[in-house]
């Protein structure tokens, strides 16, 4: 089910009704008869892999929090990663290593024959996988205690606002407010239903607009100049942020309606100065997975400075394929390890130097740094978004050598020109956020009432006016 | 099984005055909904010409809409003229315009031009959502009663009937636009690049013409419909690039002759192919199909000089 279909509006409410109407004891199972209905309404037979993934990580987490044998306990914990990542492997990246290793053989001379798979990528499998191993590794470290009831636990893999495109969620945080008890509140009705409103707006108003340029130029980019490509990247820059942050922002206000608590994902990350800033800004809860659960086992920054690099490019190069089985999202992983290890050489420059201080309290240098990680991730995206490497680097190509005209400017032109006024929109409001005028979540605003409340019904009127149909989430395939 | 959502209810301290935010919300909501819907309406249909005392009507797709300049042509002929055309509309469509802009005329329109090509009857006859395009003019009981008779289901009527701006997209936006800006310029600048083409039909990628008895059906009620009103029709094959229908020069000639046999039932009704002449110049087409700026300034002058010839206007 998409939250951006109407199908989500009658559920959504329904569930809250009846969430709230039921006693205490049977919300759990309630909201897990919903979640994996919300689930295996796209395609039920994949509701068993979650089934599965749950199952496995119940079972593994109970005998590693039973076991006093460390043997026994890390037998357990293999016995979940092997199966969760094994599951993953073969849904998402089976066909691209079987690929590559048969294109490598051929390099090297040799050849064989190979099964073509064929494999349908159950939605959501990377983030639902990550959400239950992080709660097998924490009770393996003892951080955290077992979760003995296994609705609850079933229902921490499968809740449903975060199912399919997160905020990968950490048992810490979200599996205990499955045994409070929660109360119906009309105020995190309203806040909730401005997150829902705002991320909807996000993605039918802005995301899926910018699509149909970015999709038509990215779909043949040979037949479009320098320009044209150059603008498809812009747009895609935002059609991205907005269609994730979306996803994002409609979980959150789900999420809080029912009196849950999800961890916010996106801040403001086309305002960050740094590229580690960037990366405490963009896709938050993954950064912090990626964060607790690989760099700092291999030894984080308290390692030599060779083994760092090498710490650094395993995390960037593991989050690049973690988006995607294609050389494209390893590629653009490598790019940003390429930025942070710049980032970080430059910082230690500045302070050498003795003028990190004085820059710091420049507006004009701090709007440099902006646009400069702006422009440097945009170069990352036609990675991202480029179908193979070859045709990423034939776009880069073009972009820095064909200035010639004319300029693509779309279907038609004025869909374009709206597509560019939303994003001048969208920045504006990113900026008031980012200077605490307009509110970001829960936090005040300073704008009055009146106009707040003007501004939520021009953004449903808008939604109306300029929504594009039922688009699917591009993280959704993550 | 209610008591505790009960109990919820009585302790929420701010429910009175956020049930009260929600009312003025939606009070809120709905001004602004009717506002914006009759600013886009009344633009929508000075851009389209709707209920204007027009003489000329003009009514087809994007090839037309491209292929004629309206302002120029009222220029050249002294006359008014009402240009009904929407991107992607097919027979059945063009009927259901044509039906939608006699409903509110007095009778002024003397000649409806009406735009065809060699694809006319290709397709899959009716278009299941061609009520669409009349939403906006849902406050009309008679399109209303056409819209509500064809919608898909009770949800998506009642949803375009009380909630306005949903019967607005961001084509209707501009079209509102350019109404109030009086614009209804050809922005297509640009040139064919006939390689790129020669290369798809090469591959054979291209559009197939081919005959719909459905949509043939259509097309004569049409006819029909405009012999019924007493206006002159001129059925208008604007300018496509001749190496798309060189290679169905065939299947076009049919659909032409098709054409032609079914205008000669009525001496009113007449088939006029401006292509010949223009079809060989790839400097008058932004695409294979639509005419850019300028190519549309040399159509609209030999169109004006066969629409003055006829004297249709000067009858009455």
């Amino acid at each position: 089910m998409l939250f951006n279909s109407f199908e989500y509006f009658f559920f959504l409410p329904l569930v809250v009704l009846l969430f709230f109407l039921l006693p205490q004891r049977w919300r759990n199972p309630f909201l897990l008869v919903a979640s994996y209905y919300f689930y295996m309404r796209w395609k039920w037979e994949f509701g068993f892999l979650i089934l599965a993934t749950s199952f496995v990580n119940y079972l593994a987490g109970y005998r590693i929090a039973e076991s006093g044998n460390k043997t026994e306990r890390r037998a357990w914990l293999l016995i979940a990663l092997g199966v969760s990542l094994g599951i993953l492997f073969y849904f998402k990246y089976a066909g691209f290593f079987v690929e590559s290793f048969a294109s490598l053989a051929e390099a090297a001379g040799f050849s064989f024959s190979y099964p073509v798979l064929r494999i349908l990528l159950p939605v959501g499998i990377s983030f639902f996988t990550f959400q239950a191993l992080s709660y097998t590794i924490d009770v393996y470290r003892e951080k955290m205690h077992c979760e003995k009831n296994p609705v609850n636990f079933f229902l921490f893999v499968s809740f449903f606002p975060q199912l399919v495109a997160g905020p990968i969620e950490r048992a810490s945080h979200l599996l205990d407010q499955f045994r409070e008890k929660h109360h119906f509140s009309s105020q995190r009705l309203l806040d909730g239903g401005k997150i829902i409103l705002w991320g909807l707006f996000k993605k039918v108003v802005i995301a899926d607009r910018l699509a149909a340029y970015t999709d038509i130029v990215y779909q043949n980019p040979e037949n479009f100049t320098g320009l044209s490509l150059l603008l498809a990247t812009l747009f895609f820059a935002f059609q991205i942020y907005c269609d994730f942050s979306g996803y994002s922002d409609i979980a959150i206000g789900s999420a809080h309606i029912l009196g849950f608590r999800l961890m916010q994902n996106f801040n403001l990350p086309y305002l960050a100065r740094s590229i580690s800033d960037f990366w405490k800004r963009w896709h938050i809860s993954l950064s912090s997975w990626f964060g607790d659960y690989v760099y700092k086992p291999m030894g984080g920054n308290r390692v030599p400075l060779f083994r760092w690099v090498f710490n650094i490019f395993t995390v960037f190069l593991v989050s690049g394929l973690w988006h995607g089985a294609n050389w494209t999202f390893v590629v653009w992983g490598g790019l940003h390890a390429c930025y942070y290890l710049v980032d970080f050489l430059a910082a230690k420059a500045g302070t050498a130097l003795g003028i990190r201080e004085r820059l710091e309290r420049s507006a004009l240098w701090k709007a440099t740094q902006t646009a400069y990680v702006f422009i440097i991730v945009l170069f990352s995206w036609v990675f991202f978004r480029a179908d193979s490497v070859q045709q990423a680097a034939d776009i880069i190509l073009r972009i820095f050598t064909d200035f010639s005209l004319p300029l693509y400017t779309g279907s038609s032109a004025f869909d374009t020109a709206v597509g560019l006024v939303l994003i001048l929109v969208l920045y504006g409001i990113q900026v008031m956020q980012y200077r605490g005028i307009v509110s970001i979540y829960f936090s005040p605003s300073r704008v009055p009432t009146p106009i707040r409340w003007a501004g939520y019904a021009l953004s449903v009127i808008l939604i109306a006016l300029l929504g594009v149909g039922s688009e699917q989430f591009i993280y959704f395939q993550f | 099984m209610a008591n505790d959502l009960i109990e919820d209810i009585r302790r929420d301290a701010g429910l009175r005055r956020n049930a009260g935010r929600m009312l003025l919300f939606l009070v809120l909501l709905f001004s602004l909904d009717y506002l914006v819907s009759c600013v886009l309406q009344k633009g929508v249909e000075r851009y389209y010409g709707l209920g204007s005392d027009a003489e000329i009507l003009m009514v087809g797709h994007s090839h037309l809409m491209l292929g004629i300049d309206k302002v120029q042509l009222e220029r050249r002929l002294g006359t008014k003229v009402a240009k009904y055309t929407r991107e992607g509309v097919n027979v059945a469509d063009r009927e259901v315009m044509l039906r939608h802009y006699f409903m509110g005329q007095s009778g002024r329109c003397r000649l409806v031009v009406y735009g065809i090509d060699p694809w006319i009857f290709t397709g899959e006859g009716l278009s299941a959502n061609s009520y669409t395009l009349f939403y906006p003019f849902m406050d009309n009981p008679e399109v209303d009663r056409y819209v509500h008779a064809h919608a898909r289901d009770r949800f998506d009527y009642y949803l375009h009937k009380w909630f306005r701006s949903s019967r607005y997209n961001v084509l209707l936006i501009n079209a509102a636009l350019r109404g109030y800006l009086g614009n209804w310029s050809n922005l297509k600048i640009g040139r064919l690049d006939t390689l790129a083409l020669k290369k798809e039909i090469g591959t054979g990628n291209y559009r197939r013409i081919g005959i719909d008895e459905e949509n043939v059906g259509r097309f004569t009620e049409t006819l029909d419909f405009l012999n019924e009103k007493q206006v002159a029709v001129i059925l208008l094959n604007t300018p496509v690039f001749h190496a798309l229908t060189e290679v169905q020069k065939a299947e076009q000639e049919k659909v032409f002759s098709l054409i032609q046999r079914l205008a000669s039932r009525n001496r009113n009704i007449r088939f006029v192919d401006l292509s010949k002449g223009f079809d060989h110049r790839a400097e008058l087409f932004f695409d294979p199909i639509h005419m850019n700026p300028e190519g549309q300034r040399e159509l609209t002058d030999a169109f004006s000089v066969f629409v003055d010839s006829m004297q249709v206007l000067r009858k009455r």
